[in-house]
């Protein structure tokens, strides 16, 4: 039986050390209900056992603990569900774990006075509530929590000495036998003060041993959690930084670059007067040198911006959700190949768009497919891959836009749909031993550099991180001097 | 005659725009930093403001310039357009897009991305004119 979903009340709590008492506090009242539902178990059946044997126990006692216990635990989960409605502080929840562990306490004590204090290992039940305890309070506070328990869980034991209640043994007949004198082990404990004292000595010494065990433990892990929490938190603040950086960077580098461009732009539309055939041709290479430092300038910056993103958010975003949402890939390809057409104008390319849909998309059937993306990292990606097949064609070439559905079996009866989509160009192509080597930065094969000259080197790199980004699988194909084709898979969604 | 302050860092910006914008029968005036900034509008009183946001002592003038204008009674409706090398179509994490523009966060008439060529230029100055 499980109390409240630890999972719905860490939602609207966000503080780490929250969540984790929250999930302690649902994990208490969880066991709580099973030991209540155990010894209700195991008091009917002693009960029967108790009939045949010369066993002397006060059910009365049991059932009572057990009712308030589960009346108990039915106010402690009704708690729990108002502090996911209230968002409560640290503090108030420790208030709760208190409350929890002196209503432990208080049942143990009775279980305790009824099945014995010395001949059942029962008063060790202290222990879980210890370690509790040690988890989330200081540890003199805990202390003090681990020697008030014992405390009461003794205290049947001293009244049972000072004979304010009766004394009950669970073996009070089976014992008589064997000790001549006629009194149990309980009571030959109970009447003799040294014995007694040094029963009670070696419970604290257990408890108190317990507690320094486990306090060294929880320190330790207290310790390292708040290093990492730290560490964390410059991780943070140097990202912050580098980001600041970054622009500044970026500025720094883009805006010189920035006036040449200006310069060149001015010169060409005629403002700064005739230029004559040689100077245009100069003036036209240092345009080419400019716009390739510019891109190069923005694709490390890019690429680095990428990297920040995988490494420091992008599992927080996955976790969170809040980062992508549904995209309709299809009519998002039909768009950016619209938009892009005229960047094939110069070489005249042919762009066709080939969408083999309904192959083995038996869930597919409305024609809408989805997945999730955001428009930064897929215009990333196709930008990239659809300039790369433009700048590596041949003059009248044509590219090719392929979209298919395939299957990838993930279990035997569960397959993944995946959508792919394939730009096919026929130009250079790239040679075999190459094709491993042009994802990574600044690689450029030979031929490539040749017959393109503007590229940076890191388109590719860019894409491979954007489709590790948005989960999608990329693969190359290409022949020397036939072409390449790029597929990127994607997970398809219901939607 | 339509009067254009340029209010950048970069000599070199203003002069490669100054050109294309006097051979168009603009008037421009320019300023080289942020400081004092409102009362060198008002004794300039131009149409337009074509305003930089990286200055070198501050990485986000232009953003706390615009929104100084537009928070002047006397200056609010003179149309600002950013002049930024900062690139809105890069996904830089910092970057920014026409979409941004607003009264609280952008209070500005648009956008242009540095380098720029003349037509694109006059072509925003124009439909700044048009709609003011």
């Amino acid at each position: 039986m499980k109390a409240v979903s630890s999972e719905h009340i860490i939602h609207c709590i966000q503080d780490i050390h929250v969540k984790e008492l929250v999930k302690r506090l649902n994990w208490s009242v969880s066991i709580r209900w099973y030991y209540i539902a155990f010894s209700s178990l195991l008091i009917v059946l002693v009960y029967f056992l108790a009939q045949a044997h010369a066993i002397s126990l006060h059910f009365e006692f049991l059932i009572i603990a057990n009712l308030f216990l589960f009346c108990c635990n039915l106010l402690y989960q009704y708690q729990l569900r108002y502090s996911y409605d209230k968002c409560l502080s640290t503090f108030d929840l420790r208030s709760y774990l208190i409350l929890q562990i002196i209503t432990d306490y208080l049942a143990l004590t009775l279980v305790v006075y009824t099945l014995g204090s010395i001949e059942t290992p029962i008063i060790l039940m202290i222990i879980p509530n210890t370690i509790l305890a040690t988890l989330f309070f200081t540890p003199r506070q805990s202390l003090i929590i681990a020697i008030s328990g014992l405390l009461m869980v003794i205290s049947p034991l001293i009244l049972e000495y000072f004979q304010l209640i009766p004394v009950i043994s669970i073996f009070n007949h089976s014992l008589n036998v064997s000790f001549e004198s006629n009194l149990s082990f309980k009571t030959t404990i109970l009447a003799n003060p040294t014995l007694l004292s040094g029963y009670i000595f070696i419970l604290f010494s257990c408890v108190i041993f317990c507690w320094y065990l486990l306090c060294s433990i929880t320190t330790r892990l207290i310790n390292n959690e708040l290093e990492l929490e730290r560490s964390y938190q410059d991780m943070i603040r140097l990202d912050k930084e580098k980001t600041h950086a970054t622009l500044r960077s970026t500025h720094e580098l883009k805006a010189p670059l920035a006036a040449i461009k200006n310069y060149i732009y001015t010169m060409n539309a005629g403002y700064a007067g005739e230029i004559n055939a040689k100077v245009l041709k100069i003036i036209n290479r240092i345009n080419k040198r400019c716009d390739y430092l510019l891109n190069n300038v923005t694709d490390i910056i890019k690429l680095g911006n990428l990297k920040s993103y995988v490494v420091l958010d992008a599992r927080t975003d996955k976790e969170e959700n809040n980062q992508f949402y549904p995209v309709n890939i299809e009519q998002y390809i039909n768009e950016f190949v619209d938009k892009s057409k005229a960047l094939s104008c110069e070489k005249n390319l042919t762009i066709t768009i080939d969408k083999q849909l309904n192959q083995s998309s038996s869930n597919q059937t409305d024609s809408k497919y989805y997945i999730m993306a955001n428009d930064e990292n897929l215009q990333l990606i196709f930008t990239n891959l659809f300039t790369n097949a433009i700048n590596y064609s041949h003059t009248n070439g044509i590219i090719n836009i392929i979209i298919c559905i395939k299957e990838r079996g993930e279990t035997e009866n569960n397959n993944q749909h995946l959508i792919c989509v394939s730009i096919k160009d026929h130009g250079i192509g790239i040679e075999q031993k190459q094709i491993d080597k042009v994802f990574e930065e600044h690689y450029r094969c030979n031929n490539a550099a040749q017959f393109y000259e503007g590229g940076t080197g890191l388109g590719l790199s860019i894409v491979k991180v954007c489709s590790q980004i948005l989960n999608a699988d990329i693969d190359i194909d290409s022949t020397l001097n036939e072409g390449t084709t790029f597929t990127i898979c994607f997970k398809l969604i219901s939607k | 005659m339509t009067k254009i302050m340029i209010i950048d860092d970069d000599q070199d910006i203003i002069d490669s725009i100054s050109m294309i914008l006097e051979a168009n029968d603009y008037t421009v005036v320019a300023k080289m930093d942020t400081d004092d900034l409102i009362p060198a509008i008002e004794s300039e009183n131009p149409n337009i403001i074509l305003l930089d946001i990286v200055f070198p002592e501050d990485a986000q003038a232009g953003f706390k310039a615009a929104r100084e204008i537009a928070l002047q009674e006397t200056l609010k409706h003179i149309p600002v357009l950013i002049l930024s090398a900062v690139n809105q179509l890069n996904n830089l994490g910092f970057s920014f897009t026409e979409n941004d523009i607003s009264q609280d966060f952008m209070p500005v008439s648009g956008f242009i991305e540095k380098p720029v060529e003349p037509d694109v230029l006059l072509d925003k100055i124009k439909s700044v004119e048009e709609t003011n």
